[in-house]
């Protein structure tokens, strides 16, 4: 019993990375002084265990699907895929807060410690495969997401974005434990393995019991995701948090979200019956509501954070659509989008986050006439933008076309079409920018100090995959091939 | 036994509804904490001692009393307490409290046999203890991981001596 727990700690070796990495990074910050600004070693050493964890993953992407640990975790392609763009994003967080003013130099060290476990719990999330794994996972997800949400102590909104973030994310854990009980209840057991053999033989009372628990259940993931219903936290805690912390919040908590909802889904629904029908009629109705609700509400915003926050309720529910058709190609397509999304975002708040830093706002009009200033990063920010709408050839398009033509193949053409239509509102707002960038007269040319040789170096470096996984697609499908393997 | 056991629940669901119906926050709090100390009682009734007095330190020991410091520290006589009860929210209560009970009662009525439970006597510490250092390690060591980083949290948020320039 106690050797065959640790047989396969092999494949555990990311996560096990990364608890040394954020112990060993609770030392390194205590052995410098406060005086210490400039951090040097501090900075590197979390480079390079976020690359060591990144290795590790590529190592176990070709290892088979298995589950480890008495059935609780799982490691297959598809939770390895999700892990591997959570770490990329964490790394472009990570050197987002270093160059940027939003967080005070006092606390920086603490920002990358507290997203080192934000991380971990991800990666928990990601690979749950019992009902406690997963709880853990949301928890230490949210509880240290609470402290990043209130890192600019000083300001009122953060401090309120983290009062808020605390709030509906306490009562959404509670609405969620409650309907993990009650499937406890009904089934009887909390491993995962376990539950897919009983669901598909329960009688009618039964179901009739557990699918609203399962209602409540989807809460708790919701909540995580931003999708509609439960939605109203997430653009006032995304303009409230320090921009650093934003970028992070749009990627890493959205994408664990995905994957556990991607994990339930094609899990427990996988058989015909009144719960399928049941739950993927709830995923439709909710994700064309995110979809709309977020692409609506982004037009008339005037920060551009907030307006990027509204977009990104908008991905989730094209990225939730992609699970409507509980296919292989559904999920396939959702990993490809997961991917190009992060490499949009990353972009994006990469730019906003210089010019904020020079303005101490972000309106819109702050970016009027950067192409006369700096050329190269208005044409990556119209790149990324362009991504953002689903203009081809850049992989935003490939991305959303994937999602599409899942859609269309198991024939949900309704949710085909309000993604349509939500991709034309999207380029209202999204080409706003490119507009002011690129149309109008700068109003002065005062130089942004930031946008030096390195940085502008490093934002071209992250457009640059939007633009090649737009054209050589198909590598990366073929890479995501094997993500649906775990379902059996 | 059986009468210890018949005052207890009935002592715990009269101190639920006086948490619920009371107007006084601070009897609402009191009542609540009884609630959770008869529910450790019914612990040890069901030979559970060790559950029972985890019940009663970390649920009424801490829990309850947090309550009673935040309340210490709102000024209440401020907020004048909501006692507006209008029909939809009563039938909305009681239709969501129907539907709760019924449902339990459907668990319980046709699971009681089949769900299974570490068995509750002496040796119960022992066998929690098995499970949780063997099946469950894996959890355990997790919430060590997130303790850890909640504690550099609360450094962030709680010290309050350092400047912060920021932005200028």
């Amino acid at each position: 019993m106690h050797l065959t727990y640790l047989a396969n700690i092999g494949h555990y070796i990311p996560e096990m990375l990364l608890v040394v990495l954020m112990v060993g990074l609770i030392i390194l910050e205590a052995t410098y002084k406060e005086s210490e600004k400039n951090r040097p070693y501090f900075y590197i050493t979390t480079y390079i265990g976020l690359a060591a964890t990144f290795i590790a993953l590529l190592v176990n992407l070709k290892a088979l699907p298995l589950t480890i640990f008495t059935n609780s975790m799982t490691i297959d392609p598809f939770s390895t895929l999700m892990k591997m763009i959570m770490v990329l994003g964490t790394f472009g967080a990570v050197y987002l807060s270093k160059i940027n003013r939003d967080i005070y130099d006092s606390l920086k060290s603490e920002y990358v410690i507290i997203s080192v476990g934000v991380l971990i719990g991800g990666m928990i999330l990601a690979s749950a495969n019992n009902m406690l794994m997963l709880y853990i996972g949301i928890e230490t997800l949210s509880i240290l997401s609470y402290v990043l949400a209130s890192l600019s102590k000083n300001n009122d909104r953060s401090s309120e974005a983290g009062l808020k973030y605390v709030l509906y994310g306490g009562i959404s854990a509670g609405i969620m434990l409650f309907g993990m009980s009650h499937i406890f209840g009904i089934v009887g057991t909390i491993q995962f393995s376990e539950m897919i053999t009983v669901l598909p033989t329960l009688e009618a009372w039964k179901i009739a019991v557990i699918m609203p628990s399962f209602l409540l259940f989807f809460v708790g993931i919701g909540y995580k995701i931003a999708c509609v219903p439960f939605h109203m936290w997430s653009p006032d805690v995304y303009e409230g948090s320090p921009l650093p912390v934003t970028a992070f919040f749009s990627i890493v908590p959205k994408i664990a979200g995905i994957a556990v909802l991607v994990r339930v889904t094609m899990m427990f629904f996988g058989h015909t019956g009144p719960m399928q029908i049941g739950w993927i009629g709830l995923l439709s109705i909710i994700s064309a509501l995110t979809m709309t609700v977020g692409n609506v509400s982004a037009i008339n915003q005037k920060s551009v954070k907030r307006m990027l926050a509204y977009s990104s309720i908008s991905h989730a529910g094209v990225m939730m659509a992609g699970l409507v058709v509980l296919s292989e190609i559904g999920v396939r397509s959702i990993v490809f989008y997961g991917i190009t999304y992060l490499f949009m975002t990353v972009a994006a708040f990469y730019i906003l986050g210089i010019v904020q830093d020079k303005y101490n706002n972000d309106h819109f009009e702050r970016f009027t006439g950067l192409i006369y200033r700096y050329p190269m990063m208005a044409i990556m920010m119209t790149i990324v933008m362009f991504s953002l709408t689903g203009i081809p050839p850049f992989s935003g398009f490939v991305a959303k076309f994937n999602i599409l033509y899942a859609l269309i193949s198991k024939k949900h053409f309704a949710l085909a079409i309000i993604l349509g239509f939500n991709s034309i509102v999207s380029a209202y707002y999204y080409l706003k920018i490119v507009r002011l960038m690129i149309l109008k007269k700068q109003e002065s040319d005062e130089t942004i100090s930031h946008f030096g040789f390195l940085n502008q170096m490093i934002i071209t470096a992250m457009t640059v995959p939007v633009i090649f996984l737009g054209i050589f697609w198909e590598r990366v499908m073929m890479l995501a091939q094997g993500a649906n393997i775990f379902i059996k | 036994m059986m009468f210890v056991d018949v005052l207890l629940t009935v002592l715990t669901v009269a101190f639920a509804l006086l948490t619920v119906f009371s107007k006084k926050t601070v009897i609402s709090a009191f009542a609540l904490l009884m609630t959770l100390v008869c529910i450790g009682g019914i612990y040890y009734q069901l030979g559970s001692v060790f559950l029972s007095a985890i019940q009663v330190l970390v649920n009424a020991g801490a829990v309850a009393i947090l309550f009673v410091f935040v309340m210490m520290l709102i000024d209440l006589e401020k907020y004048p307490n909501n006692t507006e009860r209008s029909k939809i929210k009563l039938i909305i209560t009681v239709l969501t409290s129907l539907v709760s009970l019924g449902v339990l009662a459907l668990i319980i009525n046709n699971n009681i046999d089949t769900i299974t439970v570490v068995n509750l006597s002496d040796s119960s510490m022992k066998a929690l203890f098995d499970r949780l250092f063997t099946q469950y390690y894996i959890p355990f060591e997790l919430a060590t991981v997130l303790l850890l980083a909640a504690v550099v949290a609360v450094v962030v948020i709680a010290n309050n001596n350092k400047q912060h320039p920021g932005k200028e």
